[in-house]
């Protein structure tokens, strides 16, 4: 109790009787990184945008429990607000704005922060953190590779100095050169002292960032644990396999 | 000589067009909504300016003008839009149909079968230079055109307020992840679309008319065909399709000796015409850059 | 006493044929006791209903916004007045046959001019379709002023009176007298205008209980997922266009009938304007609410108009209050704007115009919360 993010049986609706979360609780300590890890329909997406506010984008509402933010409670805020208290969601699929720059998709992430006279500063800084967005500066955010559009997006979000950071499956779609470089800019986010919040169905790069692990399935909270115990549960094995791992180790008499 | 009056005649109305389009367009690209009531607002701004230039003068009324303008498009925003921001485009589009009503009723009720003058000071003066006749009225609307629409530009390309405005034009949920306040964007493009429709109709009741007339919300709302050809979503589009509108519209008249056989007024239904042409060729305009909805 | 569902519901059928069987009773005798002004405003508005029935096919169920209602409507009216016999319209022409047969082929035109129509529909989506249809709407006003063989120009034609097998439905043709009273064009007319919009509704119901009303909802609901599930997504656009450009001209035709002339200035923007009112206001994606709505939209400014009188601040043409017709418009705009602003805090059928952009398509692993078990047909 008393982390930086709590969540209370949140439960979401989409329409009238479709609930991808039920019942959710989870909490996450300041300073740490927690993997969301599960098969699509597990409620990853659906969790971060109840977290970010979004959820009004797709027809789904927060049907029951509460969300707090250092205490403060966040569930019924608009997402523009969410992002001024400090939450930053890097949605699935990347997203960024193809109609303009580089430059101008990072300038754009700090609207949150109000009006500012360093804003050319904190640019500046941004594109230290990633170098390859500096070279490209000018360039229409349309023409980078995956990749660069991820280094994109995450600098979008960052932009805003936020106290957490939630990713949606950033690995997705790329290729595993581009993967492990974005790994590394987020535990070099991490390092830096910002709290991650980590869906991924790529179980490798949640194991080898995460603080905490969540294994989410049919909208619910089935495992939580450090990574390091993963292995001895099973869980592991069911998330590749499906079916619980109990269940299978009876069978196999074991 | 003809031609080249018709070209000048044609490119200051076209400016004019350019202007109560990118109104349209502001408002479509903010909210997402088209204002089928732009005609009447522009009627409605007009028709203050009108009704106050004896009491206050031509700049006083002016303001007053676009004052109301501002804060009717504002109250649109905040009475129709807003809440209704969830539902889709067609619904938001057919309540500003709802509104257009209204305005219409009330408006032409009040005109009548007046003619009001706005007390445009520079009135019907022409100006003559070798040979080419200027209306005084145009210079005017192109002076200021020029000026505001290059204003337009240049915020919406290198300050925040426009990163934040192109933003939620082309993504609306991800531009409210980055803190970008809809509430602030929707009420900003209601009142711009407002006062530039209330400027714009200033112009277009001074030249070759004598004043606001029921008949002027007509000729107003060829500015939806100057925007579909443009492209809905393109500020560019909207001042291209104008011109090409007012270009039209001039020509068309211009030569319609010529054109009798196509009929009485066909300089008013010219613009549609080659709006339903265009968006057969390109089903987004000429510069419309997404698909309205995605899948 | 504890009475079984299967009698309980058979108590209701009963019920409910004893209704109908008492309503169609009053219907059929109503010309006879019916007041002049109550008789020519069920008559109206159930021209109207047919037109509004059809719109809702296209706007409601098919979520295709169209502002030409008006054109089709045109089509209808003056196709069956150039169509049929010669009124003696100085100016005008006439094809000269029989008026069930002009009706006919000018509901048929009304239809082809809808399905020539679709293309541009196919090609052309969402709001750039309405206001497209707006263009015609434009075009529209042109060609009746200026036509003005086919169309008589500003001043407008007349139109022929109709005639089944000798039959004519206007006053005389033959003189007929019912209990003592002369049995005139209204009354005839009224039976007509009845059958043919019990028979209007009768055949949408079915079309909206079909396959093909579930294929335009699909429609409606999300294009891909329609395409995804095999349904020929333009086939079914067009036959939406086409429908409901028939039910316009079929309104055309009956309006044309009472009004016994027409005017170009009739056939406008606002025409259309009102019926979009009628679904608006009936409920868009109901049969039931269109039909509803027509009356709503046709008998407000003729009830206002009637009893001025007895409202304060209102007057008749010329008079020195708030004229009826003005305060009909800031009815009509006003109810638009407060019941969908009002429906939007509810999510229902007044949304499922068309759903609200979302986002990338990747991201979207939400099931779509508005097709599926939970929908029910509405007729």
């Amino acid at each position: 109790m008393g982390g930086l993010l709590e969540l209370t049986d949140i439960t979401v609706r989409y329409g009238a009787d479709i609930h991808p979360v039920r019942d959710l609780t989870m909490s996450v300590q300041e300073g740490g990184t927690v993997a969301l890890v599960g098969s699509n329909g597990a409620g990853k997406t659906t969790l971060l945008r109840a977290l970010s506010g979004t959820l009004r984008f797709h027809r789904g509402t927060v049907s029951a429990g509460g969300v707090t933010l250092a205490g403060d409670r966040i569930d019924r805020l608009d997402p523009a607000e969410i992002v001024r208290r400090g939450i930053a969601h890097v949605p699935e699929g990347r997203r960024i704005f193809k109609e303009m720059t580089v430059e101008e998709n990072l300038l754009v992430g700090s609207l949150a922060l109000g009006a500012r006279k360093d804003r050319r500063t904190l640019l500046d800084e941004m594109l230290d953190l990633f170098p390859v967005l500096r070279k490209k500066r000018r360039t229409g955010a349309a023409l980078l590779s995956g990749g660069e559009q991820q280094m994109l997006a995450i600098g979008r979000s960052l932009m805003s100095r936020p106290r957490l950071l939630m990713l949606d499956e950033p690995s997705l779609g790329l290729a595993p050169t581009a993967i492990s470089m974005v790994g590394d800019v987020i535990a070099r986010i991490a390092e830096r002292g910002t709290t991650v919040l980590l869906a991924e169905q790529n179980i490798a790069l949640a194991r080898r960032l995460a603080t905490q692990v969540l294994v989410l399935r049919l909208g619910r909270v089935e495992w939580r644990g450090a990574p390091g115990e993963m292995d001895d549960s099973g869980v592991v094995r069911d998330l590749y396999l499906g079916g619980t791992g109990r269940e299978r180790e009876a069978e196999a008499g074991s | 000589m003809r031609l080249a009056n018709l070209l000048v005649d044609g490119l200051s109305l076209g400016l004019i067009y350019a202007l109560i389009s990118i109104g349209f367009v502001v408002i479509f690209r903010g909210t997402k909504t088209p204002n089928f009531a732009h005609g009447s607002m522009l009627v409605l701004g007009t028709f203050v300016v009108a009704s106050l230039h004896s009491r206050l003068g031509f700049g006083g009324a002016l303001a007053a003008g676009i004052l109301v303008s501002a804060v009717s498009g504002l109250l649109v925003n905040r009475i129709a839009m807003l809440p209704t921001r969830d539902a889709g485009t067609d619904v938001r589009g057919i309540i500003t149909i709802g509104l257009n009503v209204i305005l219409t009723a009330e408006l032409t009720r009040r005109l009548g079968a007046n003619i009001m003058s706005t007390g445009a000071p520079w009135g019907d003066a022409t100006l003559s230079a070798g040979g080419l006749r200027l209306p005084v009225s145009r210079l005017c609307a192109l002076l200021v055109s020029v000026l505001i629409i290059g204003g337009f530009m240049l915020v919406n390309r290198y300050t925040m307020m426009g990163l934040s405005a192109r933003a939620t034009a082309e993504d609306p949920e991800i531009a409210s992840m980055v803190g970008a306040r809809l509430r602030r964007v929707s009420d900003s493009a209601w009142i711009l679309g407002g006062v530039f429709a209330a400027v714009a109709g200033v112009f277009l009741t001074t030249y070759p008319s004598a004043g606001l007339v029921v008949g002027t919300s007509e000729i107003a709302i060829l500015a939806f065909p100057a925007a579909v050809i443009g492209g809905l979503d393109s500020v560019g589009g909207a001042v291209a399709g104008g011109l090409l509108v007012g270009l039209s519209q001039s020509l068309v008249s211009g030569y319609h000796d010529r054109l009798d056989f196509l009929g009485h007024g066909f300089d008013t239904v010219a613009p549609w015409i080659l709006m339903v042409a265009v968006l057969l060729w390109r089903p987004h305009g000429l510069f419309g850059k997404r698909p309205l909805y995605r899948i | 006493m504890h009475t079984s569902p299967w009698t309980r519901l058979s108590r209701h059928r009963a019920a409910g044929a004893a209704a109908l069987a008492v309503l169609a009773l009053v219907l059929l005798a109503a010309p006879l006791a019916l007041p002049d002004f109550w008789q020519q405003l069920i008559l109206f508005s159930g021209a109207a209903a047919v037109g509004a029935i059809g719109l809702n096919l296209l706007v409601g169920v098919n979520g295709q916004l169209s502002l030409a209602h008006g054109f089709f409507l045109a089509i209808g009216a003056y196709g069956y007045a150039y169509l049929g016999p010669g009124s003696g319209d100085a100016g005008t022409s006439s094809a000269g046959l029989p008026t069930p047969v002009a009706a006919v082929l000018a509901v048929a035109a009304a239809g082809v001019a809808g399905l020539l129509f679709s293309p541009v529909a196919a090609r052309v989506r969402g709001i750039y379709l309405g206001l497209a249809s707006l263009a015609l709407i434009m075009v529209c006003k042109q060609v009746l002023a200026d036509a003005r063989p086919l169309t008589g120009g500003a001043y407008g034609r007349d139109i022929p009176e109709f005639d089944l097998f000798g039959f004519h439905f206007g006053d005389q043709s033959p003189y007929l007298y019912v209990l003592g009273q002369p049995f005139g064009a209204f009354d005839r007319l009224w039976y007509l205008v009845l059958a043919v919009l019990v028979l209007a509704c009768l055949f949408m119901r079915n079309v909206l209980h079909s396959r093909v009303g579930r294929g335009l909802r699909t429609i409606r609901d999300s294009e891909p997922a329609a395409a995804a599930a095999g349904i020929h997504v333009q086939r079914y656009k067009s036959l939406a266009f086409t429908l409901s450009s028939v039910y316009a001209g079929i309104a055309g035709v009956l309006l044309g009938l009472l009004f016994q002339h027409v005017v170009p200035e009739y056939f406008s923007l606002t025409l259309s304007v009102q019926y979009l009112a009628m679904i608006v206001i009936g409920g868009m994606g109901s049969t039931r609410g269109a039909v509803a709505g027509a009356f709503v939209v046709t008998g407000i400014p003729l009830l206002l108009a009637e009893y001025s009188e007895h409202i304060p601040f209102t007057s008749t043409a010329g008079g020195g209050g708030l004229d009826t017709g003005v305060l009909s418009q800031f009815v009509f705009g006003a109810l638009i704007i407060v019941i969908l602003v009002a429906g939007a805090r509810r999510p229902g059928p007044l949304l499922r115009l068309r759903r609200a952009p979302s986002g990338d398509p990747a991201a979207s692993a939400a099931p779509t919360p508005a097709s599926g078990p939970t929908e029910r047909i509405r007729a």
